[in-house]
Protein backbone atom coordinates (compact mmCIF):
# COMPACT_ATOMS: atom_id res chain seq x y z
CA UNK A 1 0.00 0.00 0.00
CA UNK A 2 1.62 3.15 -1.25
CA UNK A 3 2.30 6.21 1.44
CA UNK A 4 -1.32 7.73 2.29
CA UNK A 5 -3.32 5.28 0.96
CA UNK A 6 -3.79 6.71 -2.63
CA UNK A 7 -0.59 7.22 -4.93
CA UNK A 8 2.94 6.18 -5.05
CA UNK A 9 5.62 8.21 -5.68
CA UNK A 10 5.54 7.45 -9.47
CA UNK A 11 1.85 7.86 -9.93
CA UNK A 12 2.28 11.39 -8.69
CA UNK A 13 4.55 11.88 -10.98
CA UNK A 14 2.09 10.50 -13.97
CA UNK A 15 -0.95 12.10 -12.46
CA UNK A 16 1.21 15.43 -12.24
CA UNK A 17 1.41 15.88 -15.31
CA UNK A 18 -1.60 14.53 -16.88
CA UNK A 19 -3.77 16.41 -14.32
CA UNK A 20 -1.55 19.24 -15.16
CA UNK A 21 -4.50 19.22 -18.45
CA UNK A 22 -7.43 18.35 -16.53
CA UNK A 23 -7.77 15.54 -19.07
CA UNK A 24 -8.94 11.81 -18.31
CA UNK A 25 -7.13 9.24 -20.08
CA UNK A 26 -4.18 11.01 -20.88
CA UNK A 27 -1.22 8.97 -22.14
CA UNK A 28 0.95 9.05 -18.98
CA UNK A 29 4.96 8.33 -19.89
CA UNK A 30 6.53 5.98 -17.61
CA UNK A 31 9.79 6.18 -16.43
CA UNK A 32 12.41 4.25 -18.44
CA UNK A 33 15.26 2.09 -17.58
CA UNK A 34 17.32 3.87 -15.27
CA UNK A 35 21.60 3.12 -14.39
CA UNK A 36 21.41 1.64 -10.53
CA UNK A 37 24.43 3.17 -10.46
CA UNK A 38 23.76 5.76 -7.18
CA UNK A 39 25.16 9.19 -8.41
CA UNK A 40 28.88 9.53 -7.14
CA UNK A 41 30.19 12.86 -5.78
CA UNK A 42 33.24 14.55 -7.41
CA UNK A 43 34.06 17.90 -9.62
CA UNK A 44 33.45 18.38 -12.95
CA UNK A 45 36.83 17.35 -14.57
CA UNK A 46 38.58 19.48 -17.04
CA UNK A 47 37.74 18.92 -20.64
CA UNK A 48 41.44 17.79 -22.39
CA UNK A 49 42.89 20.06 -24.31
CA UNK A 50 43.00 17.64 -27.71
CA UNK A 51 39.89 16.13 -27.08
CA UNK A 52 37.99 14.93 -29.92
CA UNK A 53 34.42 13.04 -30.74
CA UNK A 54 36.41 10.24 -33.19
CA UNK A 55 35.26 7.69 -30.33
CA UNK A 56 31.81 8.82 -30.12
CA UNK A 57 29.64 6.03 -31.52
CA UNK A 58 28.05 5.95 -34.92
CA UNK A 59 24.96 5.52 -36.14
CA UNK A 60 26.03 2.28 -37.65
CA UNK A 61 27.35 1.23 -34.06
CA UNK A 62 23.69 2.06 -32.70
CA UNK A 63 21.88 0.07 -34.62
CA UNK A 64 20.39 -1.53 -31.35
CA UNK A 65 19.86 1.82 -29.92
CA UNK A 66 18.16 4.09 -33.02
CA UNK A 67 16.19 6.61 -30.45
CA UNK A 68 19.40 7.37 -29.33
CA UNK A 69 21.27 8.41 -32.36
CA UNK A 70 20.57 11.91 -32.50
CA UNK A 71 21.65 12.58 -28.78
CA UNK A 72 24.61 10.60 -29.69
CA UNK A 73 25.19 13.29 -32.97
CA UNK A 74 24.56 16.34 -30.65
CA UNK A 75 27.33 15.24 -27.81
CA UNK A 76 29.63 14.28 -31.04
CA UNK A 77 29.09 17.93 -31.89
CA UNK A 78 30.21 19.09 -28.41
CA UNK A 79 33.49 16.96 -27.51
CA UNK A 80 35.14 19.89 -25.38
CA UNK A 81 31.64 20.53 -23.38
CA UNK A 82 30.69 17.12 -22.47
CA UNK A 83 34.69 16.35 -21.47
CA UNK A 84 33.85 18.97 -18.92
CA UNK A 85 30.76 17.42 -17.36
CA UNK A 86 30.94 14.65 -14.97
CA UNK A 87 28.26 12.01 -15.43
CA UNK A 88 25.72 11.48 -12.43
CA UNK A 89 25.50 8.11 -12.86
CA UNK A 90 27.64 7.14 -10.96
CA UNK A 91 30.07 5.58 -13.65
CA UNK A 92 32.62 8.33 -13.14
CA UNK A 93 34.06 6.06 -10.00
CA UNK A 94 34.44 3.15 -12.85
CA UNK A 95 37.84 2.80 -14.40
CA UNK A 96 37.87 3.82 -17.86
CA UNK A 97 35.09 6.53 -17.53
CA UNK A 98 36.27 9.95 -17.27
CA UNK A 99 33.35 12.52 -18.29
CA UNK A 100 30.16 12.47 -19.70
CA UNK A 101 31.81 12.34 -22.94
CA UNK A 102 33.31 8.64 -22.41
CA UNK A 103 29.40 7.37 -21.50
CA UNK A 104 28.79 8.31 -25.37
CA UNK A 105 32.17 6.62 -26.33
CA UNK A 106 33.16 2.66 -27.06
CA UNK A 107 31.89 1.37 -23.94
CA UNK A 108 27.86 1.75 -24.97
CA UNK A 109 26.92 3.17 -21.37
CA UNK A 110 24.77 5.77 -22.59
CA UNK A 111 22.96 2.80 -24.80
CA UNK A 112 20.87 2.38 -22.23
CA UNK A 113 21.51 4.47 -19.23
CA UNK A 114 18.59 7.31 -18.54
CA UNK A 115 20.58 8.95 -16.31
CA UNK A 116 23.56 9.48 -19.24
CA UNK A 117 20.68 10.06 -21.78
CA UNK A 118 19.31 12.69 -19.36
CA UNK A 119 22.24 14.51 -18.86
CA UNK A 120 23.46 14.08 -22.38
CA UNK A 121 20.44 15.72 -23.56
CA UNK A 122 20.41 18.81 -21.10
CA UNK A 123 23.96 18.78 -22.21
CA UNK A 124 23.03 19.73 -25.67
CA UNK A 125 20.26 21.66 -25.40
CA UNK A 126 21.90 23.86 -22.94
CA UNK A 127 24.81 24.56 -25.08
CA UNK A 128 22.16 25.07 -28.11
CA UNK A 129 20.73 27.67 -25.92
CA UNK A 130 23.73 29.54 -25.23
CA UNK A 131 24.88 28.32 -21.69
CA UNK A 132 28.78 28.46 -20.96
CA UNK A 133 30.34 25.41 -19.73
CA UNK A 134 30.12 26.77 -16.31
CA UNK A 135 26.67 27.32 -16.24
CA UNK A 136 25.91 23.99 -17.81
CA UNK A 137 27.88 22.60 -15.07
CA UNK A 138 25.47 24.37 -12.43
CA UNK A 139 22.40 23.34 -14.37
CA UNK A 140 23.76 19.51 -14.18
CA UNK A 141 24.46 19.69 -10.55
CA UNK A 142 21.03 21.68 -9.83
CA UNK A 143 19.16 18.78 -11.70
CA UNK A 144 21.05 15.63 -11.22
CA UNK A 145 22.62 16.65 -7.94
CA UNK A 146 26.38 17.59 -6.77
CA UNK A 147 27.14 14.98 -3.92
CA UNK B 1 34.98 -54.68 6.66
CA UNK B 2 37.66 -53.44 4.55
CA UNK B 3 40.35 -50.82 6.10
CA UNK B 4 40.13 -47.57 4.35
CA UNK B 5 43.54 -46.53 2.78
CA UNK B 6 45.04 -43.85 4.92
CA UNK B 7 45.12 -40.49 2.41
CA UNK B 8 41.87 -41.30 1.54
CA UNK B 9 40.76 -41.58 5.50
CA UNK B 10 42.49 -38.13 5.80
CA UNK B 11 41.21 -36.94 2.37
CA UNK B 12 37.63 -37.23 3.93
CA UNK B 13 38.55 -35.72 7.27
CA UNK B 14 39.74 -32.52 5.61
CA UNK B 15 36.89 -32.17 3.42
CA UNK B 16 34.79 -32.56 6.72
CA UNK B 17 36.04 -30.05 8.22
CA UNK B 18 36.16 -27.80 5.66
CA UNK B 19 32.26 -28.39 4.75
CA UNK B 20 31.49 -28.05 8.52
CA UNK B 21 33.76 -24.34 8.24
CA UNK B 22 31.85 -23.36 5.30
CA UNK B 23 28.62 -24.10 5.97
CA UNK B 24 27.71 -23.40 9.44
CA UNK B 25 24.45 -23.37 11.45
CA UNK B 26 24.81 -20.77 14.12
CA UNK B 27 22.56 -20.17 17.39
CA UNK B 28 22.65 -16.22 16.67
CA UNK B 29 22.85 -15.93 12.86
CA UNK B 30 23.92 -12.52 11.65
CA UNK B 31 21.65 -9.91 10.68
CA UNK B 32 21.54 -6.47 8.68
CA UNK B 33 19.12 -3.70 8.55
CA UNK B 34 19.38 -0.40 7.07
CA UNK B 35 17.21 2.96 6.45
CA UNK B 36 17.90 5.90 4.44
CA UNK B 37 15.94 9.64 5.43
CA UNK B 38 16.60 11.98 3.19
CA UNK B 39 20.28 10.58 2.49
CA UNK B 40 21.54 9.66 5.40
CA UNK B 41 22.13 5.78 5.86
CA UNK B 42 21.67 4.27 9.21
CA UNK B 43 22.90 0.35 9.34
CA UNK B 44 22.69 -1.62 12.07
CA UNK B 45 24.89 -4.85 12.18
CA UNK B 46 24.21 -7.66 14.82
CA UNK B 47 24.37 -11.02 15.74
CA UNK B 48 20.34 -12.31 16.61
CA UNK B 49 19.86 -14.60 19.39
CA UNK B 50 16.92 -16.36 20.44
CA UNK B 51 14.69 -17.16 23.58
CA UNK B 52 14.47 -20.39 23.60
CA UNK B 53 12.61 -20.77 26.28
CA UNK B 54 14.44 -18.48 28.13
CA UNK B 55 12.79 -16.00 30.76
CA UNK B 56 15.34 -14.69 32.92
CA UNK B 57 17.12 -12.06 30.78
CA UNK B 58 17.15 -9.29 32.74
CA UNK B 59 18.91 -9.74 35.94
CA UNK B 60 19.84 -13.27 35.25
CA UNK B 61 21.79 -14.30 32.30
CA UNK B 62 21.91 -10.43 31.46
CA UNK B 63 23.69 -9.58 34.85
CA UNK B 64 22.71 -6.44 36.51
CA UNK B 65 25.52 -4.11 36.26
CA UNK B 66 26.78 -5.80 32.77
CA UNK B 67 27.87 -3.92 29.91
CA UNK B 68 26.12 -6.13 27.11
CA UNK B 69 25.46 -5.74 23.66
CA UNK B 70 22.51 -5.61 22.36
CA UNK B 71 23.36 -8.94 19.91
CA UNK B 72 25.32 -11.78 20.04
CA UNK B 73 29.19 -12.75 19.38
CA UNK B 74 30.99 -9.80 17.48
CA UNK B 75 29.91 -6.47 18.68
CA UNK B 76 26.34 -4.66 17.26
CA UNK B 77 27.65 -2.05 15.11
CA UNK B 78 25.40 1.05 14.18
CA UNK B 79 26.69 2.95 10.90
CA UNK B 80 25.89 6.59 9.82
CA UNK B 81 26.61 8.01 7.07
CA UNK B 82 25.96 11.76 8.19
CA UNK B 83 26.31 13.21 10.95
CA UNK B 84 22.74 12.57 12.85
CA UNK B 85 21.28 12.95 16.51
CA UNK B 86 19.99 10.13 18.59
CA UNK B 87 17.53 11.06 21.14
CA UNK B 88 18.93 14.15 21.27
CA UNK B 89 22.31 13.28 21.65
CA UNK B 90 25.31 14.27 18.65
CA UNK B 91 26.37 10.98 16.86
CA UNK B 92 28.70 12.03 14.52
CA UNK B 93 29.32 10.11 10.68
CA UNK B 94 31.19 6.95 11.42
CA UNK B 95 30.68 3.38 13.14
CA UNK B 96 30.05 2.22 16.50
CA UNK B 97 30.13 -0.66 18.52
CA UNK B 98 26.64 -0.62 20.86
CA UNK B 99 26.02 -1.70 24.13
CA UNK B 100 23.32 -1.36 26.79
CA UNK B 101 24.76 -0.76 30.45
CA UNK B 102 22.07 -2.28 32.38
CA UNK B 103 21.08 -2.09 36.30
CA UNK B 104 18.60 -2.15 38.22
CA UNK B 105 17.91 1.48 38.43
CA UNK B 106 18.44 2.37 34.95
CA UNK B 107 19.78 1.17 31.63
CA UNK B 108 22.29 3.22 29.48
CA UNK B 109 22.79 3.04 25.90
CA UNK B 110 26.27 3.32 24.56
CA UNK B 111 27.81 3.95 21.52
CA UNK B 112 31.79 3.55 21.34
CA UNK B 113 34.00 4.33 18.33
CA UNK B 114 36.09 0.68 18.28
CA UNK B 115 33.12 -1.06 16.26
CA UNK B 116 34.80 -4.32 16.02
CA UNK B 117 34.35 -5.88 19.46
CA UNK B 118 33.72 -9.34 20.64
CA UNK B 119 30.51 -9.16 23.04
CA UNK B 120 32.71 -10.51 25.88
CA UNK B 121 35.02 -7.19 25.50
CA UNK B 122 32.76 -4.49 26.97
CA UNK B 123 34.20 -0.85 26.82
CA UNK B 124 35.32 1.15 29.71
CA UNK B 125 33.72 4.63 29.99
CA UNK B 126 35.81 6.89 27.76
CA UNK B 127 35.62 10.17 27.01
CA UNK B 128 34.65 9.99 23.55
CA UNK B 129 31.65 7.86 23.95
CA UNK B 130 28.05 8.66 23.40
CA UNK B 131 26.27 7.40 26.32
CA UNK B 132 22.97 8.82 27.83
CA UNK B 133 20.00 7.01 29.88
CA UNK B 134 17.15 4.83 28.49
CA UNK B 135 13.84 3.19 29.45
CA UNK B 136 13.14 0.17 28.46
CA UNK B 137 9.62 -0.67 27.82
CA UNK B 138 7.35 -3.73 27.83
CA UNK B 139 5.96 -4.59 24.38
CA UNK B 140 4.84 -8.03 23.08
CA UNK B 141 6.92 -11.19 22.84
CA UNK B 142 9.97 -11.24 20.62
CA UNK B 143 11.89 -14.29 19.76
CA UNK B 144 14.49 -13.41 18.01
CA UNK B 145 16.18 -10.27 18.76
CA UNK B 146 15.67 -7.62 16.11
CA UNK B 147 16.91 -4.09 15.44
CA UNK B 148 14.06 -2.13 13.47
CA UNK B 149 13.16 1.40 12.15
CA UNK B 150 9.36 0.89 12.91
CA UNK B 151 8.59 4.67 12.09
CA UNK B 152 10.28 6.93 9.23
CA UNK B 153 9.85 10.50 8.79
CA UNK B 154 11.55 13.08 6.20
CA UNK B 155 13.37 14.34 9.31
CA UNK B 156 14.47 11.10 10.87
CA UNK B 157 12.19 8.39 12.34
CA UNK B 158 12.57 5.67 15.19
CA UNK B 159 15.37 2.96 15.87
CA UNK B 160 14.30 -0.14 17.50
CA UNK B 161 15.97 -2.55 19.82
CA UNK B 162 13.61 -5.53 20.71
CA UNK B 163 14.24 -8.87 22.46
CA UNK B 164 11.62 -11.01 24.90
CA UNK B 165 9.22 -8.54 26.27
CA UNK B 166 11.83 -5.77 25.85
CA UNK B 167 11.77 -2.69 23.80
CA UNK B 168 14.22 0.09 24.04
CA UNK B 169 13.37 3.28 20.83
CA UNK B 170 15.52 5.88 20.43
CA UNK B 171 15.00 9.04 18.30
CA UNK B 172 16.50 9.61 15.43
CA UNK B 173 17.07 12.84 13.26
CA UNK B 174 18.94 13.62 10.36
CA UNK B 175 20.04 16.69 8.59
CA UNK B 176 17.91 18.73 6.17
CA UNK B 177 19.99 17.82 2.66
CA UNK B 178 18.80 21.06 1.46
CA UNK B 179 16.92 24.40 2.50
CA UNK B 180 13.42 23.93 1.35
CA UNK B 181 12.88 27.94 2.20
CA UNK B 182 12.60 30.44 0.01
CA UNK B 183 13.04 34.44 0.73
CA UNK B 184 10.56 37.04 0.17
CA UNK B 185 13.03 38.49 -2.12
CA UNK B 186 13.99 35.49 -4.06
CA UNK B 187 10.11 34.58 -3.86
CA UNK B 188 9.24 37.42 -5.75
CA UNK B 189 10.98 36.74 -9.06
CA UNK B 190 8.50 33.67 -9.29
CA UNK B 191 5.39 34.54 -7.86
CA UNK B 192 2.52 35.17 -10.36
CA UNK B 193 0.24 33.41 -12.57
CA UNK B 194 1.05 30.92 -15.74
CA UNK B 195 -0.48 29.36 -18.02
CA UNK B 196 1.12 25.39 -19.32
CA UNK B 197 0.79 24.55 -22.36
CA UNK B 198 1.38 20.63 -22.76
CA UNK B 199 3.65 19.15 -25.16
CA UNK B 200 4.63 15.56 -26.06
CA UNK B 201 2.28 12.96 -24.14
CA UNK B 202 0.47 15.17 -22.50
CA UNK B 203 -2.38 16.36 -25.32
CA UNK B 204 -3.50 20.12 -26.12
CA UNK B 205 -5.67 20.58 -22.98
CA UNK B 206 -3.95 24.24 -21.11
CA UNK B 207 -4.07 24.90 -17.44
CA UNK B 208 -3.55 27.61 -15.18
CA UNK B 209 -2.01 28.24 -11.58
CA UNK B 210 -0.65 30.47 -9.52
CA UNK B 211 2.69 30.56 -7.46
CA UNK B 212 2.65 32.47 -4.34
CA UNK B 213 5.13 33.12 -1.18
CA UNK B 214 3.54 31.66 2.01
CA UNK B 215 5.54 30.32 5.32
CA UNK B 216 8.76 31.14 3.53
CA UNK B 217 8.05 28.55 1.21
CA UNK B 218 6.87 28.98 -2.93
CA UNK B 219 3.59 27.29 -2.91
CA UNK B 220 1.64 26.21 -6.21
CA UNK B 221 -1.62 26.00 -6.52
CA UNK B 222 -4.07 24.94 -9.40
CA UNK B 223 -7.11 27.49 -10.85
CA UNK B 224 -9.24 24.01 -11.04
CA UNK B 225 -7.19 20.99 -10.02
CA UNK B 226 -8.08 17.87 -11.88
CA UNK B 227 -6.89 16.09 -9.31
CA UNK B 228 -6.90 16.62 -5.24
CA UNK B 229 -3.57 14.86 -4.39
CA UNK B 230 -1.41 17.89 -5.91
CA UNK B 231 -4.10 20.65 -5.57
CA UNK B 232 -1.15 22.22 -4.15
CA UNK B 233 2.52 21.08 -3.73
CA UNK B 234 5.61 23.24 -3.26
CA UNK B 235 8.27 24.10 -5.37
CA UNK B 236 11.49 22.68 -4.08
CA UNK B 237 14.70 25.13 -5.41
CA UNK B 238 17.33 22.79 -7.30
CA UNK B 239 19.41 25.61 -8.34
CA UNK B 240 19.75 27.64 -11.51
CA UNK B 241 15.80 28.29 -11.81
CA UNK B 242 15.12 24.83 -11.49
CA UNK B 243 12.49 23.34 -9.12
CA UNK B 244 11.16 20.25 -8.13
CA UNK B 245 7.64 19.51 -7.11
CA UNK B 246 7.53 18.75 -3.38
CA UNK B 247 4.00 16.81 -2.81
CA UNK B 248 2.23 17.40 0.75
CA UNK B 249 -0.10 15.27 2.72
CA UNK B 250 -1.53 17.64 5.47
CA UNK B 251 0.28 20.48 4.64
CA UNK B 252 3.65 18.45 5.74
CA UNK B 253 6.07 17.46 2.68
CA UNK B 254 6.45 13.60 2.23
CA UNK B 255 8.52 13.77 -1.26
CA UNK B 256 10.69 15.75 -3.66
CA UNK B 257 9.66 14.27 -7.06
CA UNK B 258 12.80 14.93 -9.05
CA UNK B 259 11.37 13.14 -11.79
CA UNK B 260 10.01 16.46 -12.90
CA UNK B 261 11.39 19.70 -12.99
CA UNK B 262 10.51 23.67 -13.52
CA UNK B 263 12.87 25.17 -15.55
CA UNK B 264 12.11 29.35 -14.94
CA UNK B 265 13.92 31.34 -17.54
CA UNK B 266 15.70 33.76 -17.63
CA UNK B 267 18.07 33.07 -14.89
CA UNK B 268 17.93 37.03 -14.08
CA UNK B 269 15.32 39.00 -12.78
CA UNK B 270 11.76 37.86 -13.31
CA UNK B 271 10.67 34.93 -14.53
CA UNK B 272 8.74 35.28 -17.46
CA UNK B 273 8.26 30.98 -18.18
CA UNK B 274 9.11 27.79 -17.59
CA UNK B 275 9.60 24.75 -19.17
CA UNK B 276 8.77 21.03 -17.53
CA UNK B 277 11.06 18.79 -17.98
CA UNK B 278 11.03 15.30 -17.11
CA UNK B 279 13.27 11.77 -17.18
CA UNK B 280 15.44 12.04 -20.32
CA UNK B 281 14.96 15.52 -20.49
CA UNK B 282 11.54 15.19 -22.04
CA UNK B 283 9.55 18.41 -22.41
CA UNK B 284 6.24 17.83 -21.03
CA UNK B 285 5.36 21.42 -21.33
CA UNK B 286 6.01 24.81 -21.76
CA UNK B 287 4.74 27.82 -19.41
CA UNK B 288 4.11 31.38 -19.58
CA UNK B 289 3.95 34.18 -17.61
CA UNK B 290 0.07 35.19 -17.28
CA UNK B 291 0.10 38.41 -14.97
Amino acid sequence: MPPFGRQSRRGFVASLAGGLLGMLGTPRVRPTHRCHLSAASGPHPDPRRDVDASQVLTAEQLTRAEHVIPLYDGIRAIPHIADGIRCKCGCADLEGFRSLLTCFESNGMAMACQICQSEGRMVVRLHAAGRTLDQIRAAVDARFGDG
Amino acid sequence: MPRTPIPMALAAMSLAITTAATAQIRASERGTVSQTVDGATITIDYGRPQLRGRTDLWGGEIWWGKVWTPGANWATTIDVSKDVTIDGHALATGSYSVWFEVKQDGWTAIFDPEPHRFHLMGPPPADNQVRFPIVPAEGPSTEVLTWSFPAVRPTGGTLQFAWGTTAVSFDLAVPASRDLTVTRGFADRYVGSYQLRPSGPLGETEGGFDISHANDRLVVRWEHPPDPNFAEFWLIHLGEGMFAPGQLKDGALFDIVTDLVFEFTPLEGKATGFELRALGDALWGTGTRAR
